[in-house]
């Protein structure tokens, strides 16, 4: 397995959430479950589960049409998710190898 | 994990990714925010025309109308990026030609129509009418635009 394959993150759901997060500041709590197709509680526990990690942080914000919840990935969490890409494109690119001809690195 | 769940994934990463930058590209654009923002350019650049204070008072409108849909937009979007030096400058450049289409406008409106330099229909107006709807034909190539920029990395925290 890859050194930079991070278990913690490839769970579908936290995979999810940080892809959705990365190329964006803030989003909404909203968003994310809509995109991930998710419930409420369900995600609230995945973004808690990130959060602990120090992979996201989250923010309540008071707005007229009541509480809205943001969460952003962290440096730390941006780091980790790249690490982890790159790791899945290294085993990617491995199998694509013919197999007479031995894997770098 | 074997290279076909790696593929998985990472195909689920860029289609989250996409999912992420088509809500920034969409809600950027929409196209009230477009033509509201079209609306207040033509306030403010048409407001020379008029007599004080009417002038005074249509350019704030329009100055006012066009910041505030953007602090709007904003405030209101599900996601949220920050403003990159490429959005400045991208903007920058924008009103620049936006400008320059004005001026244009104006000298063509004269020395075709004879249009006065005063009162309701004027070079003015009529040159604040074409930037407004040359503002609303760029929209296309401003959302190439902050594409590339979001597609660069630009805006996150």
């Amino acid at each position: 397995m890859d050194p930079q394959f991070d278990e913690f993150l490839h769970v579908p759901a936290r995979l999810s959430i940080v892809a959705l997060l990365a190329p964006a500041d803030w989003v909404e709590f909203g968003f994310l479950r809509d995109s991930v197709e998710t419930s409420d509680s369900a995600l609230s526990k995945q973004v808690s589960a990130l959060a602990a990690a120090g992979y996201v942080a989250v923010r309540k914000g008071q707005e007229k049409r009541g509480r809205r919840t943001y969460v952003r990935l962290t440096s730390e969490g941006l780091q980790a998710f790249r690490r982890h890409a790159a790791a899945l494109e290294r085993i990617v690119a491995l199998a694509r190898l013919p197999s007479d001809q031995p894997a770098q690195g | 994990m074997n290279a076909q769940n790696a593929q998985s994934s990472l195909d689920d990463i860029h289609r989250h990714q996409d999912r992420t930058r088509d809500e920034i590209l969409r809600r950027s654009f929409a196209l009230p925010y477009v033509l509201v923002a079209a609306l207040g350019l033509f306030a403010a650049f048409a407001s020379g025309e008029l007599q004080r204070p009417w002038s005074a008072v249509a350019n704030g409108l329009g100055l006012f109308l066009y910041a505030g849909v953007g602090i709007v937009r904003e405030h209101r979007a599900p996601v949220r990026r920050k403003v990159t030096v490429q959005d400045v400058v991208h903007h920058l450049g924008l009103i620049a030609v936006l400008i320059m289409i004005y001026g244009i406008a104006r000298f063509v409106v004269w020395a075709l129509f004879g249009l006065p330099s005063e009162g309701l229909l004027s070079q003015g107006t009529v040159a604040a009418a074409v930037m407004a709807v040359a503002y609303v034909a760029s929209t296309p190539v401003n959302r190439r635009i902050t594409k590339a920029t979001i597609e660069l990395g630009g805006g996150r925290g």
